[in-house]
């Protein structure tokens, strides 16, 4: 398992054999690292590196300048651009804060004329940018938007009408504004090359007609993702035409129950004897469900974070999927659910647990989901490897009974509802049970903690945690000590981001060169003064420290005094300088 | 627009003058008097609190419901129901006037949305509580944090995940009271008729920022201007139908002649269909309206044919009134 820092001896070799080391360095994770060395030490390998690399991934959009990322690497025909911090999911960056596309389109534009795949994540993308790239990247298969924004489906139909040899158009969890109903339309007759097309985002009707014609001349087609507005009677004609489909998004799984209806989409869903991932589900009535009970034992993926089914409901089609790797679905699962999960499902790699009702704001009576169903799957799936759980109640016993049943955790988030709760049988801090974790399951690689925590589990994780390459603390902490023991362990760090912590920005100054080795640190509602971060940018030149206020009226940032509490803070490691596409409410220091 | 905000309204500085004239001007004419009921939203008020202080072993939760009913009784001057029965009609008479931008229907205001932050306030007093074994500074945190609902971006979840289930109750509570309701439609939509409309209830699911508030507009029939409710500051048919009544009780024509025209209250929901409010349990209700209306209740009015001219002279001089009022 790869992990903790990169040694610097292999840097001391020739140039050919950069080249085979290279070339065997498939995954873009091992090549990010190859990456992060070569930026770090411009001289070595540069040339070797430059002639291999096809497939490029850049982390932090503001970390390089995308004229250099493009010269530097001539031969790429894959990129992938990350923008906005991971806390922008949830509101907490200002929507102006920046992650822009517009400049590294046109930078590939100019310097990868045959890009072929595309992908840009919580970026903001306008209908300009998209009409530029499909005019200019000719050989363009994929193009890959996740959680992007600012741009509409009038954008859409530039890529449709121009994208002659697209295979791939997914687009996950971005903001559309849907401006022109009939962007499928622009795919002219003669394209036929769809392999992948995942338009669950919109919310706006498409027209079903167009699809059907889209997806019979489409005789490669693999996944396709309605969105909710696809209406339930219609998924059979759809499915009829492209019975070869392995993944499949539904529409809402809503409408009138009549027998008719349903044997249709029995008959068509049995119809498809490749489907092997299915998601959509929305607003599911039960009485359709036995519909897809066909296709269950086929499944390795399944997505029922959309479907509002009750447990009872739940079961019946979960413990069917005797092969399923990965399930999502909503607490209406409750520990009853995930217990069959967990005697049905040997195979289950990978749980999501969301919540229904995460404000509190429905009110009915609240779903049976506490850390008992999370023991239980701990437990009965011993390929588990990836957790995302979300519930009211938790105790440091069953953090711990999960950490010895599940050594192989390489991704474990735990988010209880509430802020600060305790174990709510001792009413402790739950350290002891993400200590367990940590101390455990040694080849950790993302961590989000929850409850009531002190400066102990800090310590545990700064001491443990080798592998650990991202970490979200919301809530926690007593002081500084917490994220000195952060910031000074966990050898593999690359994303750290805080909330609502009582951390100062101490720590930061003390481990400053720590924070070059890591992508990015946001810290939001903690305890961070101006003073600290002029200090911070003095001492760490090739680090931007962005401190980011959304308030008005303020005298400007250069005369505010050291004292001046920082609300937002976004440092990260750059060759590009300070950015220049920076909005008023951010201040470089 | 002075009446685009909400059942009362915090910031109305220049209309205040005018307010004030028009109100004593219209209780002399009307020669009413406000009277005080008391609240009979305690069932509601309990069982609201309840569910959100479930999943604590803390005893305290019980304790701290009593306070916050008794808090919302005492403040509110609430008008009578005329019965509840089938059917939200507003009562033969009404029994008291308060001017929407008085003092009075601010506190009214404030009172209710006391209760529901008080609602959330137990809910993170109760976890501060249930941690005090713990002797450590995160207890002061615990204590001064917002309610859930307010602090921004948690839990962690994505905007779109908020209304999914407040907007789609589980499915087996929807599917015994919508059956009846969608029977009527045959299945077979016509699809292809692609007009450019999204679906509304998906628009207004997925891009509903407000929580925890939810405006819509309540329609006056025959007034041009209408005003927006926050169904959120309510938890039953009682609390809205007093909210509404209040807010429209000035439009009422006040003759003694009359015999007081019935008003019944519609809503539109999500399907575009003009229903009766009152049917369906509110909790239901709330994931499926849109729009509120009080509408003549024509059968009464056709009683008498007086009625009609009498009414809508008052109507029209209730308009100008208004507008003179806006300006």
């Amino acid at each position: 398992m790869r992990c903790g820092g990169g040694g610097p001896a292999w840097a001391m070799f020739p140039d050919e054999v950069w080249e085979q080391v290279f070339s065997f360095l498939g995954s873009d994770a091992d090549r990010n690292a190859a990456f992060v060395t070569i930026v770090l030490v411009p001289r070595l390998g540069r040339r070797a590196e430059r002639r291999s690399r096809r497939r490029v991934f850049v982390g932090n959009c503001y970390a390089v300048a995308p004229a250099a990322a493009v010269a530097r690497f001539p031969e790429a025909r894959a990129a992938a651009v990350k923008g906005k911090p991971h806390f922008a999911d949830f509101n907490l960056v200002p929507g102006d804060w920046g992650g822009g596309a517009d400049a590294w389109v046109a930078a590939m534009a100019e310097g990868w004329p045959l890009l072929e795949e595309l992908r840009l994540k919580r970026m903001v993308v306008s209908d300009d940018c998209l009409e530029a790239l499909a005019r200019a990247f000719k050989n363009l298969r994929v193009l890959a938007l996740t959680s992007c924004d600012g741009f509409s489906t009038a954008g859409l139909a530039a890529i449709a009408a121009h994208c002659r040899n697209l295979r791939e158009l997914d687009l996950q969890e971005n903001m559309i504004e849907e401006n022109c109903s009939h962007w499928l339309s622009h795919f002219p007759e003669s394209f036929t090359s769809l392999v992948n097309l995942n338009i669950a985002c919109l919310e706006g009707e498409v027209n079903v007609s167009v699809l059907e014609r889209l997806v019979s001349r489409c005789p490669n087609l693999k996944t396709l993702g309605l969105n909710q507005a696809f209406p339930l009677d219609k998924l059979n004609i759809l499915l009829r035409r492209a019975p070869q489909l392995i993944d499949l998004g539904t529409g809402r799984f809503d409408a009138e129950y009549y027998p008719e209806l349903f044997h249709k989409l029995e008959s068509a869903f049995s119809g498809c004897k490749s489907l092997r991932g299915l998601s959509g589900i929305w607003e599911a009535v039960p009485a359709h469900l036995p519909a897809l009970y066909s296709i269950c034992e086929g499944l390795t993926s399944l997505n029922l974070s959309y479907a509002t089914i009750q447990s009872p409901d739940l079961i019946k089609l979960v413990s069917q999927c005797k092969n399923l790797q990965k399930l999502w679905v909503m607490d209406f699962i409750e520990d009853a659910g995930l217990a069959v999960v967990a005697s049905s499902c040997k195979l289950l790699q990978e749980l999501r647990v969301f919540p229904s009702d995460p404000y509190g704001e429905v009110a009915q009576p609240p779903v049976s989901l506490t850390e008992r169903g999370l023991i239980a799957v701990s437990t009965g799936c011993p390929m588990l490897h990836s957790v995302l759980y979300f519930c009211r109640q938790m105790t440091n016993s069953a953090l711990i009974t999960v950490a010895h049943n599940r050594p192989n955790l390489i991704r474990f988030r735990l988010c209880i509802l509430e802020p600060h709760t305790p174990d709510y049988l001792t009413f402790q801090p739950l350290d002891a049970g993400f200590s367990a974790i940590v101390e455990s399951c040694r080849d950790l690689c993302r961590l989000s903690l929850s409850g009531l925590l002190t400066d102990r589990v800090f310590k545990s994780i700064g001491a443990y945690a080798d592998c650990l390459e991202m970490l979200s603390v919301a809530f926690a902490g007593d002081s500084d000590a917490g994220l000195h023991y952060i910031l000074s362990g966990c050898k593999s760090l690359k994303k750290l981001e805080i909330r609502d912590c009582p951390f100062g920005a101490k720590p930061l100054l003390a481990n400053a060169a720590k924070l070059e080795t890591m992508r990015s640190l946001w810290m939001s509602s903690c305890a961070v003064t101006l003073g600290a971060c002029r200090l911070l940018a003095q001492k760490m030149p090739q680090l931007n420290v962005e401190v980011i206020d959304e308030r008005g009226g303020r005298p400007s940032w250069e005369l505010r005094p050291n004292d001046c509490p920082v609300e937002k803070l976004f440092v990260y490691r750059t060759l590009a300088g300070r950015r220049a596409d920076k909005p008023p409410c951010v201040w470089i220091v | 627009m002075p009446f685009e905000r909400g059942g009362t309204h915090e910031d109305h500085n220049n209309t205040k003058e005018n307010a004030i004239s028009f109100q004593s001007n219209l209780e002399l004419r009307l020669g009413i008097s406000s009277s005080d009921n008391s609240c009979s939203n305690n069932m509601a008020c309990s069982k609201a609190m309840n569910s959100t202080v479930k999943g604590f072993s803390c005893s305290t939760s019980t304790s701290n419901i009593a306070p916050a009913v008794l808090y919302q009784s005492s403040s509110s001057s609430v008008l009578g129901l005329g019965g509840g029965g089938s059917y939200m009609g507003f009562p033969q008479s009404p029994l008291g006037f308060v001017h929407p931008w008085s003092l009075a229907a601010r506190q009214q205001k404030a009172a209710i949305e006391q209760a529901h932050h008080q609602k959330s306030n137990n809910l993170a007093s109760g976890s501060a509580s249930a941690s005090a074994a713990v002797a450590s500074s995160s207890l002061s945190r615990a204590t001064q944090l917002p309610p859930l609902a307010a602090v921004v971006g948690w839990p962690p979840v994505r905007e779109f995940r908020r209304n999914l289930v407040s907007t789609n109750l589980p499915k087996s509570a929807m599917d015994d009271h919508e059956k009846g309701a969608t029977s009527a439609k045959p299945a077979a939509e016509n699809i292809d008729d692609n007009d450019d409309d999204d679906d509304n209830s998906n628009v207004m699911k997925r891009r509903t920022e407000s929580r925890p508030t939810m405006f819509v507009k309540v329609n006056m029939e025959g007034y041009v201007v209408g005003r927006k409710i926050n169904l959120r500051a309510h938890d039953s048919y009682e609390s809205l139908s007093r909210a509404v009544q209040k807010m429209f009780s000035n439009f009422f024509s006040k003759d003694d002649d009359v015999a007081d025209p019935d008003f019944i209250l519609l809503y539109e929901d999500h399907e575009g269909d003009r229903m009766l409010v009152g049917d369906v349990p509110w909790e239901l209700f709330i994931t499926s309206v849109k729009r509120l209306y009080i509408a003549h209740n024509r059968k009464m009015q056709e009683n008498g044919n007086g009625n009609g001219g009498v009414a809508d002279d008052d109507d029209q001089h209730m308009k100008k009134q208004q507008n003179e009022v806006d300006k």
